[in-house]
């Protein structure tokens, strides 16, 4: 393991573009860079500040229960996130030739690349930790024990999620080797085995007795039912030594797994994966022809589906989406129930617009699509094609995922749950609007923060500092009106609908103004590019 | 047909990758553009197509200013650069087709061009495989092909027989005489100094961001060969 280290600090400079950030000559560069982490942490703790507000009103509120809540969100998003992607995260470097070809052992590689893999897990932690420990100070249960054992829990525990994601993904690459179209086919299985880890998640929380799935308590309580080290985790956060010598047992045995089964199948699998077979010679179709507007979606269309993991990566949101609104309407009864007996009828449709909200704005695709181009950006810059063509397509492409699912949404959550038929409306204004800004303002923040020189696609579609934005960009458009309209549920769930629907008019007016900087300020930042 | 007037590029930290470059290129015009590692060769290429921006002088294409008139330049442009890098993603004929959407061919005119060209790199065969399984030399054929099918006024080449087989490479220079024959011109860098010298009738030497020698070939280069021109005038 000499050379593990010298590994790490290799990708610890790509992240964030940190490094170029500190060495480059271009002081406007740099500022933007310094500007947008400050920005980041400073609505990171805002958001641990919210969380904490949050942990505060949960009945029964203990040390733990932050801390389960922090655990159970971590696995919950790192899985989701990883398991159509830990393939490409652990297998689709740049570099790898260069690597081994240097006198480094492939063990340190290994585990270098699981190191990464998990660090970027941890960023899911780092969202939902600092809010319990104020939760903890504010209710006076922070003590030097409890933040010594949570400290070593906390950084224990991506193990688990690592070691799933990378099996099935391993294993999802491994099958789809052995076809032609293998990128697409991975993509979709990816899909598939997203849709279905989601399905049993809302499966489990909706049929799990008492804990419905409702409130934080109820969803801690769930997932200890169906995973039993998080049992061990809250009981370690408590001081149980045992359950943390549990915890810690099955997060380092996770870990060692995760490396184990990569340094088995990489030789074979990397070969498999960064071939590609030849087809019989079928002949040519040299006759057909596009407008450029449809040759430069069609682009886009490839583009997105030849990368497992930019695919994967940007379609959690909507899958989310899709897979709510389908166990709403399959548990609309259980829904519907525990919100009368909670008192909560009116404040429902105001929290499903802001959570809906949240999910389509989750990962736009344009916040990447500028990077994703990468060495091959010099096509679109030298050919006679308009910034705007460009963009237009990466727009379209984005729109093609996010309106059908935001309509859709907008007509069956309101008949499932037997909601005011104004709401469906209400819902496709406030959806499709956020749709077009997130659209807009992703490929505005890819521009201002573009990384065309990755050497893995997880350093743009998941660590680029335009993706962190734009997720924090989509927190603001639902937290934002989603609050107000909570708020004036209070009062009567019309005042909602008004909040949104003046919300989606204030929304649609700001792409407009975003729109036309992409027209000329965007257009000359992409020819800088 | 091409007017670089002056061309100054500087890189943020103060650095002048080009220093006032001026070069003309006539149609018929093939002009050789020579110079050591990091000599700004490529950044003089990216500005004159468009892919970098520059500070000082101007650049015309056919008379209109790369500046202000991007757009009706690149129509006239080809550009194939030192590393091809495209779209693994697509067949070669779909990259093909792509690029002749972009300039608007028919489709009789860009099957004609396709065959045409396939068949002289031999590449045909390999068109409808994904560009992922082709060889450095493979890509490299197919922009040129990309670069080719649209029927340029003037092709822009940076090193263009690297990784190109010796037939290739022959059927290149005969394609980019073809152009100039009519009333094209093509402009490129190189560091293969023989091929310079009998494929070029103008050469410019740039040495550290300035251009140190530029003209015909045979008054640059004089009783001597050009190998020797440039090294002594780059030592």
């Amino acid at each position: 393991m000499k050379n593990l280290g010298v590994l790490l600090s290799l990708y610890m400079k790509s992240f964030l573009g940190v490094n170029k950030a500190r060495f480059t000559q271009d002081k406007k560069e740099r500022n933007r860079t310094i500007i947008s982490i400050v920005v980041m942490i400073f609505v990171a703790c805002e958001f641990a500040f919210m969380f904490s507000m949050q942990m505060g009103l949960v009945p029964g509120f203990d040390e733990t229960t932050g801390f389960g809540m922090a655990h159970v969100m971590t696995f919950i998003i790192a899985l989701m996130s990883g398991i159509g992607s830990a393939s490409s995260e652990l297998m689709g470097f740049r570099d790898h030739d260069m690597l081994l070809a240097m006198p480094i052992k492939k063990s340190s590689v290994i585990v270098s690349r699981v190191i990464y893999m998990y660090a970027s897990y941890m960023v899911y932690s780092v969202m939902f930790v600092p809010g319990a420990y104020i939760a903890c100070a504010k209710a006076g249960f922070l003590t030097g024990g409890l933040v010594a054992r949570s400290l070593l829990l906390i950084l224990l525990m991506p193990a688990v999620p690592t070691m799933l994601c990378s099996i099935v993904s391993l294993l999802v690459s491994y099958l789809s080797s052995r076809f032609r179209l293998k990128n697409i086919i991975q993509t979709f299985a990816s899909f598939i085995s997203m849709i279905l880890l989601l399905g049993f998640i809302f499966y489990t929380s909706f049929t799990e007795g008492e804990s419905g799935g409702m409130g934080f308590s109820g969803m801690t309580s769930w997932f200890g039912e169906i995973y039993p080290p998080a049992v061990w985790f809250t009981d370690a956060i408590r001081g149980n030594v045992g359950a943390l010598l549990k915890f810690v047992g099955v997060s380092v045995a996770a870990f060692a797994l995760s490396c184990l089964i990569l340094y088995v199948v990489f030789d074979k699998l990397y070969d498999k994966l960064n071939t590609t077979a030849l087809v019989k010679d079928k002949g040519l179709d040299l006759h057909r022809r596009s407008t450029l507007f449809g040759s430069l979606y069609k682009k886009e269309i490839k583009m997105y589906f030849s990368s497992p993991l930019y695919a994967t990566n940007t379609i959690v949101g909507y899958a989310l989406c899709l897979i709510g609104v389908i166990a709403l309407v399959i548990f609309r009864r259980e829904v519907v129930t525990a919100m009368v007996a909670m008192d909560m009828e009116n404040f429902l449709p105001a929290v499903l617009g802001m959570v809906l909200v949240m999910f389509i704005g989750l990962a736009p695709t344009t916040s990447s699509a500028i990077s994703a181009e990468g060495s091959s950006l010099w096509i679109l810059t030298s050919l006679p094609i308009r910034e705007i063509d460009v963009f237009k397509a990466k727009l379209a492409m984005q729109f093609t995922l996010s309106i059908p699912v935001g309509i859709v949404a907008s007509i069956v959550i309101p008949l499932a749950l037997g909601l005011d038929l104004i709401w469906m409306p209400v819902y496709a204004l406030l959806l499709v609007s956020d749709a077009l800004l997130f659209g807009v303002a992703g490929l505005m923040m890819n521009l201002l923060h573009p990384k065309l020189d990755w050497k893995n696609e997880a350093e743009y579609c998941k660590q680029g500092m335009s993706v962190m934005l734009s997720m924090l960009v989509s927190l603001g458009a639902s937290l934002i009106p989603g609050m107000l309209a909570i708020i004036f549920a209070v009062g009567s769930q019309y005042l909602s609908m008004l909040i949104y629907a003046i919300w989606s008019v204030l929304i649609l007016i700001g792409v407009t103004f975003i729109y036309g900087w992409l027209k000329k300020n965007g257009a000359v930042r992409f020819r800088t590019l | 047909m091409l007017s670089i007037s002056g061309l100054t590029k500087i890189y943020p930290g103060g650095k002048k990758a080009v220093d006032n470059i001026t070069i003309h290129v006539e149609p018929g015009d093939i002009y050789g553009f020579i110079g050591h590692n990091g000599a700004g060769k490529t950044t003089t290429i990216r500005c004159v197509v468009g892919v970098l921006q520059f500070e000082e002088g101007e650049i015309y294409v056919d008379g209109m200013s790369v500046r202000e008139n991007p757009f009706e330049c690149k129509k006239r442009i080809a550009y194939i650069p030192d590393n091809p890098n495209i779209y693994d993603y697509m067949t070669g004929v779909q990259y093909l087709n792509f690029i002749a959407d972009v300039f608007g061919l028919s489709k009789e005119e860009r099957a004609s061009r396709i065959e045409r060209y396939g068949e002289l790199f031999e590449i045909k065969r390999s068109l409808s495989q994904l560009i992922s399984s082709y060889s450095h030399g493979m890509k490299q054929k197919l922009c040129i092909i990309g670069a080719l099918i649209h029927d340029p006024k003037l092709l822009i080449l940076d090193e263009p027989f690297v990784g190109l087989d010796p037939k290739s490479s022959h059927t290149l220079k005969l394609l980019m005489r073809e152009l100039c024959d009519k009333g094209g011109a093509i402009f490129f860098s190189t560091h293969v100094l023989p091929v310079a010298e009998t494929l070029c009738n103008k050469i410019a030497i740039i040495k550290d961001g300035k251009l140190i020698e530029s003209g015909r070939t045979e008054d640059v280069k004089g009783n001597t060969t050009l190998e020797d021109v440039f090294l002594e005038l780059t030592e």
